[in-house]
């Protein structure tokens, strides 16, 4: 009987709320876990060598604890400073303290660059943390196992030709490869992702990850018996890479849409932690709306900022919050600054929520007015299908695959047309009415899938031969 | 016997160029034949080191008034006009030289310092003195090379006149040699058409080729292991853009149909041309990890690295003359790419039963994904033959016969 292995090495160094790619990986690991007897999960060594975990392991691994290391931070004008204090590091902490001191003691000109090296430190630095607290944890869920045997090696896997490698998470962060090396020795049969191509596509959004993008999806194409396509979309962006760069042979690549996140509909006020209900108690004294999505360039903050810029000078203290739920990316150094030194901003219309979990991501859901999403282009729009979930009207850009993710129900915008986000945000703001048949019809039609919908779909994808 | 003197613009005491390898062939070719022979390079400054230069060599100052900086392409055009125009110490220093060695023959390789030889050849019947035989040897048309060569936006006036003093040059070492010799039937008829008067000298054809090598197994290993080789194309190039612009014109747009495994071996100076090229620039990351740069190698591992590739790679899509990395690639037995330009000088490719010609982009890409897919097939028996006529002794036989009978 064919085996499935799961290559978990993703979601065993991912200790924060899951971002969409670590998502996927854990929610097909779980229903594999469940429903797929014999699975094997495993991870990349140091030296590329795919070892065994054993089921503990990976059921510790894909629990929701594993994903929530810290406690919510709200940053906004009042918000931060008011209710929160969230824990910060040692070296954000020196950070912080040099921030605070910056212009006193360097040149003006240099405070940008040295607040940019502050958080590549601490990016770093948090890597480091959470890489150790990993390997802390992993060590303690094996320990019960292995108090009565020697400390041994994990073994390395040795999957046949028959079996199915599942290597879907951030591949091109631990060499994609070692997949390939793998099946030059075993010839087992290779499912590899494809989330999106943007970092090829749209390398301004990426930073320098364009070059190692195109190695990687050039590997898999070597590599891999199925791509899977999170959408058409991002099917054809890359079969058109792959005719870019002149590869000859392909493999199929087949489209399996994901699934709606999960909904957390009941989800109890009280049962929040501490920091989140003081989050979410934050935002109770006006509306608001909601954008959840790391703040990064290619996501399109911009304009929702020239947006609430001119919600606030046209209604003052009627103006609603805007909501940003998501990591701080790359990019946004310049609308960050811009941002701050906004009067919006100052009076506290804008708030940034980072480290949310499920729980209070469903409330966020339940008690916004409506959401947006005007990323200029995507892979899919995991957020914009999570709001239909809730049954919350998502206004979107116009991004292929955001049409395709919101199954035609969201009214659509070119990411830069200001006006018209303005009039629809406005429109949807002050038409309670319009809102509510908005509503109405996403709870009529939106077809939500599972991700036991997926799981099974991605198996058969994998599983059907050419 | 006979006293030869080779005017050249590079030396040959240490053959690394294509240029250097045939004239210093054509040097041991005249010795073999038991004749004295003496080489006169003119060297531009320091273009080569002091430990590559010969006795005779005259190096002339890179800082010369007579050196434009602007037509940096025309050294070699340069150097030969700097001699015959000079009244002092270089021009005293070539004719002394010349005047020592009394030669029977004076052997032009190309046709920069025909200017020079023609201010000495000119005194010399001005005093009555024996005139020597003038053999004009060419690996290129260099006029039409000089003009095909000229650099996109550099078509100015002074481009142009340059261009035009070499196609005049050309013609006048042509149309006063004794013996025309070119590397190709098709820059031989070039040659010839420039002639108004054919009929008055002698015209053959002596292609590029090789000294015999062989590669030691031992060696063949070794140099895989030292560069974790397993399954890998080689491509040798020297330090000469249009090298880069074959290989990426043959290949690009990248080598993602490259296994991660497989590699392409590039040995020479053209790398650093290919890292700058537009179409490496676009993939890097996809290109990079497929291609394996030792640099420069000393024989021994280049024929070792000969030895053991799965292909041949002879993408070459300009210049003149036939070229010697081809004579190379036959030689070795290994499975050939080459394109329908590389194979200039050696006739119909149906003859060379390892060669495989592409001419066109894709076919060449497909032809290299097929031929790293295959193992390589078996030499005919009668290889050992075949490839015999890639040597030097070979094509240089009718060159022997020629100077030999070139009247004292």
């Amino acid at each position: 009987m064919a085996h499935i292995y799961i290559d978990l090495t993703t979601s065993i160094r991912w200790r924060r709320p899951p971002v969409g790619i670590v998502r996927v990986e854990r929610e097909f690991a779980l229903h594999c876990l469940r429903h797929e007897p014999g699975t094997v999960f495993c991870e990349i060594d140091a030296a590329g060598e795919y070892r065994a975990i054993e089921p503990a392991q990976a059921s510790l691994i894909l629990d929701d604890a594993w994903c929530r290391a810290e406690p919510v931070a709200a940053i906004g004008a009042h918000v931060a400073a008011a209710t929160l204090a969230p824990v910060r590091g040692r070296v954000q902490r020196l950070f912080d303290w040099l921030a605070a001191r910056g212009p006193k003691l360097v040149p003006t000109a240099a405070y940008p660059l040295l607040r940019d090296l502050g958080r590549v430190l601490v990016d770093h630095h948090a890597a480091f943390v959470r890489h150790r607290a990993a390997r802390k944890a992993l060590r303690e869920a094996a320990a019960p196992a292995t108090t009565s045997v020697p400390q041994a090696v994990a073994p390395r896997i040795e999957p046949t030709p028959q079996d199915l490698f599942f290597s879907i998470g951030l591949q091109w962060h631990h060499g994609a490869i070692h997949a390939w090396r793998l099946k030059q020795r075993t010839g087992m049969r290779v499912i590899e992702a494809c989330y999106d191509t943007i970092p090829i596509d749209y390398p301004e959004y990426a930073g320098s990850a364009k070059q190692p993008f195109s190695e990687h999806f050039t590997t898999i194409a070597h590599t891999a018996d199925v791509v899977f396509a999170i959408s058409d979309t991002s099917n054809a962006d890359l079969a058109a890479f792959y005719r870019r760069v002149g590869l000859f042979e392909v493999p199929p690549i087949r489209t399996v849409h994901l699934a709606t996140p999960e909904v957390h509909r009941d989800a109890d006020v009280d049962a929040l932690a501490e920091d989140e209900r003081a989050a979410l108690d934050a935002l109770a004294a006006r509306d608001y709306v909601l954008y959840v999505s790391t703040f990064e360039t290619r996501k399109n903050h911009r304009v929702l900022l020239q947006v609430w810029k001119e919600l606030y000078r046209r209604r003052g203290e009627a103006c609603p919050t805007l909501v940003v739920v998501g990591m701080f990316g790359w990019g946004v150094n310049d609308l960050w600054a811009e941002m701050q030194a906004s009067e919006v901003w100052e009076a506290g219309r804008i708030v940034l929520l980072h480290h949310v979990s499920d729980a209070l991501l469903a409330h966020l859901y339940r008690g916004c007015a409506f959401t947006v999403f005007p990323s200029i282009y995507e892979g899919w729009g995991l957020a914009a299908t999570e709001s239909l979930a809730y049954g919350k009207l998502a206004i979107v850009s116009d991004a292929p695959a955001l049409r395709e993710a919101t199954q035609g129900l969201c009214p659509t915008i070119h990411p830069f047309d200001f006006p018209r986000w303005h009039e629809a945000i406005a429109h949807y703001l002050d038409d309670a009415g319009a809102r509510a048949e908005a509503e109405a019809r996403i709870r009529a039609t939106y077809v939500p899938r599972h991700w036991s919908d997926f799981a099974v779909d991605l198996l058969a994808a994998a599983r059907t031969r050419p | 016997m006979k006293r030869i003197v080779q005017l050249t613009t590079y030396p040959l005491k240490s053959p690394r160029h294509g240029g250097q390898l045939r004239c210093a062939a054509i040097r041991a070719c005249y010795r073999e034949l038991g004749f004295e022979v003496a080489t006169i390079a003119a060297i531009h400054g320091t273009d080569y080191r002091p430990s590559d230069l010969e006795g005779d060599d005259l190096v002339l100052p890179a800082d010369h008034a007579a050196f434009d900086p602007r037509l940096a392409r025309f050294i070699d055009l340069q150097s030969g006009e700097l001699i015959a125009a000079d009244d002092g110490a270089t021009w005293r220093a070539f004719a002394r030289t010349l005047d020592r060695l009394a030669p029977d023959v004076i052997a032009l390789e190309q046709p920069w310092l025909y200017p020079a030889a023609r201010r000495w050849i000119d005194a010399r019947i001005a005093s009555g003195a024996a005139v020597p035989r003038l053999v004009y040897s060419s690996q290129n048309v260099e006029g039409k090379l000089k003009r095909d060569e000229r650099p996109e936006g550099a078509r100015d006036a002074l481009q142009d006149d340059a261009v035009a003093r070499v196609e005049r040059l050309e013609r006048e070492a042509v149309c006063h040699a004794d013996l025309v010799v070119a590397c190709t039937d098709e820059e031989l008829a070039e040659l010839r058409a420039m002639d108004d008067a054919p009929q008055s000298r002698a015209w053959i054809v002596a292609h590029n080729a090789i000294a015999p090598f062989e590669a030691d197994p031992q060696r063949v290993a070794d140099v895989r292991r030292r560069l974790g080789l397993d399954r890998y194309a080689l491509f040798v190039g020297s330090a000469h853009p249009p090298n880069a612009d074959g290989f990426w014109r043959m290949l690009a747009p990248s080598l993602a149909f490259l296994r991660p495994d497989e590699r392409i071996v590039v040995v020479g100076g053209v790398v650093n041309y290919l890292r700058q090229h537009r179409v490496y620039r676009a993939w890097p990351a996809i290109d990079e990890p497929r291609l394996v740069t030792p640099g420069e190698l000393d024989r021994d591992d280049l024929v070792a690295l000969l030895g053991g590739a799965h292909v041949v790679l002879l993408p070459i899509t300009t210049g003149g003359g036939s070229n010697l990395k081809t004579a190379e690639a036959i030689y070795s037995g290994r499975p050939v790419l080459a394109t329908p330009h590389a194979l200039r000088g050696y006739g119909d490719a149906a003859h060379w039963p390892t060669v495989t010609v592409a001419a066109s982009t894709d076919v060449y890409r497909r032809s290299l994904r097929a031929m790293l897919d295959r193992d390589t097939p078996p030499l005919p028996a009668d290889y050992a033959s075949i490839r015999e006529e890639v040597t030097w002794q070979r094509s240089l036989a009718p060159l022997a016969h020629a100077v030999s009978a070139l009247a004292p």
